[in-house]
């Protein structure tokens, strides 16, 4: 809060909003009181920040301290007698903020972006200074405007594009006639990080001619203007560096960037002719002030007095800026909460990105409207900010400037008839209070131009063709033979007109987009012969997918079962598109050697030296119909289900002839070389296995974790499979985001330790709430956007609550977030609610743990940062030089994608051009370059490879690191840098025969390891390891893992003795020695070697 | 050197340490933690002057490799492993295909049987008369008895969990045959109970009837109790009085008061948290 305390500000509840509305500007408001600043809150929060830094902690300590017990006041303090101003002050925030939480957020975040005062200090003498040698610059000779060549002598180049050269005119230097600070600075508007002041620097009269305004003239003047300035002031010792940018991209008008010494702060000159120095009716929208026989040459057909609308506003924006930037301080500089309000929607725009390019919605056109809505009284200055912000947005969301514009101008009756003019020639209209200028005059909304034009846009590419419905269109067919392939169609489109149109050769072009695609593809030789491209997998998913539902036909079709089927529902992964690696038929056919047969399954040898091909169980449950029968007995129904399974077994074998064998938990059905794992659920076991009696002989309802696990594979499970299975229909890019988002945890060796489901929700967030972006449009983005939510999402003291199928209702998101708050100690680290599990959050309740969310927030702001840096990199843009030129064709080409995506692979159409992270689809980069070499396969190989860093767990943390032997690991090919060639194994296509076993399923050896060095040691170390193709386990020791202890015997496991304490107890420390023994004892046959990196540790 | 012994017996609680490894070639050694079975609760599966109990046994030993370590002492007649020491008996599974009890995981203690009391003695003595670091590590898995691990061991799992349909078959019938049979045999008791008083003199009441009782669950009770309280509380008046207007406002400003205050909390959290960017926009 950076309010003056004697500065009164008057409060009124919102009756006296009314009241003021009714009498005008007055001050209605009778009960004033002052408005009291909360140095209290303020000093408890600064306290608070610095206690929490000292506590900070590196590496894997406890990032977070458990949080505080909440602020409880007693009784006799909740209860005093109020005192005038804490009552005022507490409704306040009830009313005008709703809640006072709110406020203080409000109020933190305005603390963050508002410019210091400390700064002002320091800007104010450098301006000073900046004056006085602007002011005493040498006059220099007159030249003609046409003649460029003295600018050599000043090495510098003139922002500008010269086209055509000839001009009229004479250019002298004059040093400026007026300098002055414009645009948010004065009003305290300017928002942090980059803080910018734009200083108006006043072109003097003698410099400019009457007819400047004609053909670029004054433009040029204005550049050449410049140009001299950056010159100058190059070798000037109060700039450090000055650079030419575009104010609001508009290419007719360059401004000056000065980066001052050592000072936090850039500034921008804006050149501007003297006021009322053209007339104001000179640039009418429908004058001409550009002629065609100047700019086209002779030879131009157009009529001498067409329109030149933008150019006409871009000019008298210039003329009009000083008087704006004066009425806009009139106006607003009063009130407070209008320009906090402002402030939160600069915040607001620029987090949107809105505010960035050319023809975008700038900070000054959001004060200008705010300065509208004041005008016509829909928010006044007494208003708080949050009022402010929420009148502004809900007017912005009904206003339609481009058919009902708006003015600022008093003398309605003259400008009505404008607006009507305005509007026939800029497509949105806003005017300032002169209403001569529009200032929204460059913004345009997408424009389509009709479909005879199509033909003559794609050239050859065009062809009638016949659609299913019976139309007959213009299309243009892009071959795609994979969702991966039609992902990239847009590459191809781009590529094809930008050479057509633009004459950029494709290897100029490069996508950002399809980088990590590679990591969802499996190698040749895992897939059979005759499979079709693999892409990046949603292929083999739906195959998967079809042979479900012909399963679960069979399934229904079954006779001679005694209760009937009431649900078939699939809980792998793979039913909710989830599966990394969806599996595909293989032939399993694995030596005798290795293998022999019991009954319908494989079994193996003993002394297998190499692991069979992994083979995934894809999980069903199905519930039966309920029935009396079911016995009231949990151990007796667990043989009944056993029971159905062998009957199911049997009765499939017969009527299908499927390949099956029943287990007491499950039957397997091999079909169309997938294994189905069958799991029959009852109702009745999951109540039988809760219910307690109690002592009084009353049945309660009581949570076990048979229970749970129980409820978790036959209710929780299914019904969320469903609703992701929704999504994933819904965004056909979910699937490769969630499968990219898991690769990326299980090749940071941490899969064990945060669930499937849980990243499965997370990536669900980025789709059902892509809030302040848009929906994600690619897997990429959608993994650049994961990365950032486990970077950013403040888990300690806000949940994750989504809103799966629109089920929450607003009290829900109440409710959860205030037993979250009260109940913070109590749960689970990574707090998530979904409309299934409000307040458990079931997924998360065992893993990850504090220390594992820490490192994974580590870990993902680390990949985040390298992965947009190499992106970045990938790709220099390097369009500066000819921007002018390059703007317009870009804009043209906009519309055309935008179709051409509608046409051709169904991917919405816009094509933001900002960072990888916000725009929500593809980002298309041109290398400008004419002159530069095409890039050598190498190149492309060596830039796959930069993409793998984030994919490769840094090894240098772990203590021990167990190397395993490749040929037992039976996902190895699914290693992130596995080299194909290494192992040849040509997989045959599956095939049916009437003999046929069961292959080896669900039999990963490292999987056991892992399970007995978790049991077994769980309590010195931690173990982390990559489920995809992983070839080491990386060992972590606990932090009090060496501490000795004294000797106990539920302690004794794994340690010796070792010394003893004072009273003469033996103390016990662990047997490291014995331990990493142990851990090759345990996996002999899959452990290779053990690597200690002793340096990290020691054993006394 | 008998002197350094005794004192590191008495200091560990009394327990002696046998040194092992797992096999000639194993360059470690770790220690078992022996000592005599005494303890206030007793049970005559382990007889207390013949029982030996072990602790810090490692997961992959078996009964086997137990009895070989301390065949030197005498006929062991059983070796009982529990995860913690425990008076009874192991649980045992009752079925071949139906796990009830998991198989003990881990670091596991034993209570090693023997014969003769004369067993327990011996293995004593010996121990207290070697001193642990002279003596030869016991081999827990020696070429006559290699102990499965690893593959071998995983490979046999995975074989072993393919059951014998048949077999299944036949103990699923068993099974459910006998626990009809009881659930038969509990009707026919309930219903010639009925109207008999038991040994205190208490006689069941039963209602058969078409229309169900109301259930004894905990839920139930809930719900009655919940629906008295709505009931008494609607025909409260809560502000019919001066005081209790009073006191509704005092405790809407209290309400405020402790929100904003929980608020004030928050945001110091929020604030507290270092990696949060909370309040940086971008």
């Amino acid at each position: 809060m950076k309010r003056k305390r004697n500065e009164p500000m008057k409060i009124g509840s919102d009756n006296d909003f009314e009241k003021a509305e009714k009498n005008g500007e007055t001050d209605a408001s009778e009960d004033d009181s002052e408005y009291l600043e909360d140095e209290d809150v303020k000093e408890i929060l600064e306290e608070d920040g610095q206690v929490s830094n000292s506590l900070e902690d590196s590496r894997f300590e406890e990032s977070t301290k458990p949080p505080k017990k909440l602020g409880k006041l007693s009784k006799d303090e909740l209860f005093k007698p109020p005192s005038r101003d804490e009552l005022n002050n507490l409704k306040e925030a009830e009313t005008l903020f709703h809640s006072s939480l709110f406020k203080m957020q409000t109020e933190e975040l305005l603390k963050e972006v508002k410019v210091k005062p400390k700064l002002k200090k320091k800007f104010e003498p450098w301006l000073h200074a900046l004056k006085e040698y602007l002011s005493h610059l040498k006059e220099e000779p007159a030249y003609e405007l046409s003649d460029l060549s003295w600018l050599k002598k000043k090495n510098v180049k003139v922002p500008l594009v010269w086209e055509p050269q000839e001009a009229k005119g004479k250019f002298c230097f004059l040093p400026p006639s007026n300098i002055r600070i414009v645009g948010s600075y004065l009003l305290d508007l300017v928002c942090r990080p980059n803080v910018t002041i734009d200083v108006a620097v006043e072109i003097p009269k003698e410099m400019l001619q009457h007819g400047d305004f004609l053909n670029h003239r004054y433009c040029r003047k204005r550049a050449l203007y410049l140009a001299i300035l950056a010159s100058t002031l190059k070798k000037s010792e109060l700039v450090k560096e000055v650079s030419f940018t575009y104010s609001h991209g508009d290419p007719r008008k360059p401004s000056l960037l000065i980066t001052p010494m050592d000072k936090p702060f850039t500034v921008c000159l804006l050149p501007h002719p003297p006021m009322e120095y053209f007339k104001l009716s000179r640039f009418l929208p429908r004058k001409n002030n550009v002629r065609p026989s100047w700019f086209f040459g002779s030879s131009s057909t157009l009529r001498e007095d067409v329109p030149t609308p933008h150019y006409n506003a871009s000019v008298l924006r210039d003329l009009k800026m000083v008087e704006n930037l004066e009425y806009l301080y009139q106006k607003l500089g009063s009130s407070p909460g209008l320009c906090d309000a402002i402030l939160m929607l600069k915040v607001w725009l620029h987090q949107r990105h809105l505010d960035k390019i050319h023809g975008g919605f700038s900070g000054f056109i959001m004060t200008m409207f705010v300065a509208y809505l004041l005008k016509v009284r829909r928010v006044s200055s007494l208003m708080s900010s949050y009022q402010v912000l929420r009148t502004v947005l809900l007017s912005l969301s009904q206003a339609d400037w481009c058919s009902q514009g708006i003015t600022l101008c008093n003398d309605v009756s003259d400008s009505q008839r404008c607006i009507e003019e305005f509007h026939s020639l800029y497509e949105v209209v806003f005017l300032d209070s002169s209403g001569f200028l529009n200032l929204c005059a460059d913004m345009s909304k997408e424009t389509f131009q009709r479909a005879e034009e199509f033909r003559e846009f794609w050239g050859h590419k065009s062809e009638l063709r016949r659609f299913q419905d019976g139309g007959i269109c213009e299309a243009v067919l892009w071959p795609a033979s994979s969702t991966a392939d039609r992902r990239m169609i847009f590459k191809l489109v781009a590529q094809f007109v930008l050479e057509k149109h633009a004459g950029i050769s494709p290897q100029f072009v490069e996508i950002i987009g399809g980088q990590l695609d590679h990591l969802l593809t499996v190698p040749c030789s895992a897939l059979p012969s005759d499979w079709p491209s693999y892409g990046t997998g949603e292929e083999a998913t739906m195959a998967v997918i079809q042979s479900y539902s012909s399963l679960m036909k069979k399934l229904r079709s079954v006779e001679g079962l005694p209760l009937s089927i009431t649900s078939i529902q699939g809980i792998s992964p793979i039913f909710r598109g989830c599966e990394v690696f969806p599996p595909v038929p293989i032939s399993y056919r694995a030596g005798k050697k290795m293998t022999s047969h019991k009954q319908n399954c494989t079994i193996l040898k003993g002394n297998v030296g190499m692991a069979p091909s992994w083979v995934q169980p894809l999980k069903v449950v199905v519930h039966m119909e309920g029935s009396g029968k079911w016995p009231d007995d949990v151990h007796a129904i667990r043989r009944v289900k056993a029971a159905f399974h062998i009957r199911l077994a049997e009765l499939l074998k017969k009527q299908f002839s499927l390949t099956t064998a029943p287990f007491p938990e499950y039957v397997d059905i091999f079909m169309d070389g997938y294994v189905f794992r069958i799991i029959i659920a009852c109702h009745k076991e999951l109540i039988l296995s809760r219910q307690v009696m109690t002592p009084e002989g009353i049945v309660a309802v009581k949570d076990t974790e048979e229970s749970q696990n129980l409820e978790r594979q036959t209710v929780l499970l299914p019904k969320l499979t469903s609703t992701l299975q929704g999504l994933h229909a819904q965004h056909s890019i979910f699937s490769a985001s969630c499968r990219l988002a898991k690769r990326w945890i299980n090749s940071q060796l941490l899969g064990d330790h945060i669930s499937d489901v849980c990243i499965e929700l997370l990536v669900s967030h980025l789709f059902l709430a892509p809030t302040p972006f848009t929906v994600p449009g690619s897997p990429q983005v959608a993994f650049l956007r994961f990365l950032f939510l486990l970077s950013n999402h403040d888990w300690q003291t806000s949940p994750l609550i989504l809103n799966l199928n629109n089920e929450f209702k607003k009290k829900d998101f109440v409710e959860i977030q205030k037993t979250f708050t009260s109940q913070r100690p109590t749960l689970p680290p990574m707090f998530i609610a979904i409309p299934q599990d409000k307040v458990v959050s079931t997924w998360t309740r065992h893993s990850p743990s504090t220390r594992i969310l820490h490192r994974l927030t580590i870990l993902a702001k680390e990949a985040l940062a390298t992965l947009e840096k190499q992106l970045k990199e990938s790709s220099e843009m390097d369009i500066r030089q000819s921007f002018g030129q390059f703007v317009n064709m870009l804009n043209s080409f906009r519309a055309w994608v935008g179709r051409a995506l509608d046409f051709g692979a169904g991917v919405s159409g816009s094509i933001p051009c900002n960072t990888t992270k916000y725009s929500p689809h593809y980002k298309l980069q041109v290398h400008y370059k004419s002159d530069s070499q095409s890039p050598s396969m190498d190149d492309g190989c060596c830039r796959l490879a930069t993409f793998l860093l984030i994919f490769r767990p840094p090894l240098d943390l772990y203590d021990v690191i167990i190397h395993l032997r490749p040929l037992q690991i039976p996902k190895r090919h699914l290693g992130v840098d596995y080299q194909e060639g290494k192992i040849l194994s040509k997989c045959e296509p599956y095939k049916y025969s009437k003999d046929e076993k069961l292959p080896v399923v669900d039999y990963d050896p490292v999987v056991k390891y892992l399970k007995e060095l978790n049991v077994c040691y769980k309590e010195f170390a931690l173990f982390f390891y990559d489920h995809f193709g992983g070839e080491f386990v990386g060992v972590l020791w606990k932090p009090f893992a060496f501490e000795p202890k004294p000797f106990k015997i539920s302690h004794i496991g794994g340690r010796m003795i070792k010394g003893s304490t004072k009273d003469g107890e033996a103390n016990i420390v662990p047997n490291i020695e014995a331990i990493l023994e142990d851990f090759s004892i345990l996996g002999t046959g899959l452990v290779r070697c053990i690597e200690t990196k002793t340096e990290k540790w020691m054993i006394d | 050197m008998a002197t350094t012994l005794s004192s590191s017996v008495v200091n560990s609680g009394g327990f002696v340490s046998i040194p092992i490894k797992f096999s000639e070639k194993s360059n470690s050694k770790s220690y078992l933690f022996c000592k005599d079975h005494r303890v206030r609760e007793r049970h005559e599966c382990k007889p207390q002057d013949r029982t030996l109990f072990v602790a810090n046994v490692p997961s992959y030993c078996d009964k086997e490799c137990m009895k070989n370590i301390f065949r030197d002492c005498g006929i062991v007649e059983q070796v009982l492993f529990h995860k913690k020491p425990t008076a009874g008996l192991p649980a045992e599974n009752t079925s071949n295909f139906f796990i009830n009890e998991q198989p003990i995981k881990g670091y596991k203690v034993a209570y090693i049987v023997f014969k003769k009391p004369s067993g327990l003695r011996n293995a004593l003595n010996l121990m207290l008369n070697i001193k642990a670091s002279e003596c030869e590590p016991q081999i827990l898995s020696p070429q006559t008895h290699l102990l499965p691990v690893g593959i071998k061991k995983w490979c046999q799992e995975y074989n072993d969990k393919v059951p014998d349909i048949k077999a299944l078959k036949e103990e699923i019938d068993t099974y459910m045959s006998d626990f009809d049979k009881i659930v038969e045999g509990e009707k026919n008791q309930a219903k010639q109970m009925e109207g008999v008083p038991d040994e205190e003199g208490w006689i069941t009441v039963t209602k058969h009837g078409k229309k169900s009782v109301a259930p004894r669950t905990d839920t139930y009770q809930k719900k009655v109790l919940a629906k008295e309280k709505k009931k008494r509380s609607q025909k409260e008046l809560l502000n019919f009085y001066t005081f209790q207007v009073k006191q509704s406002k005092m405790e809407h400003l209290a309400e405020l008061r402790k929100k904003f205050e929980e608020d004030k909390q928050r945001i110091a959290l929020m604030k507290a948290a270092k990696s949060s960017r909370k309040f940086k926009p971008y």
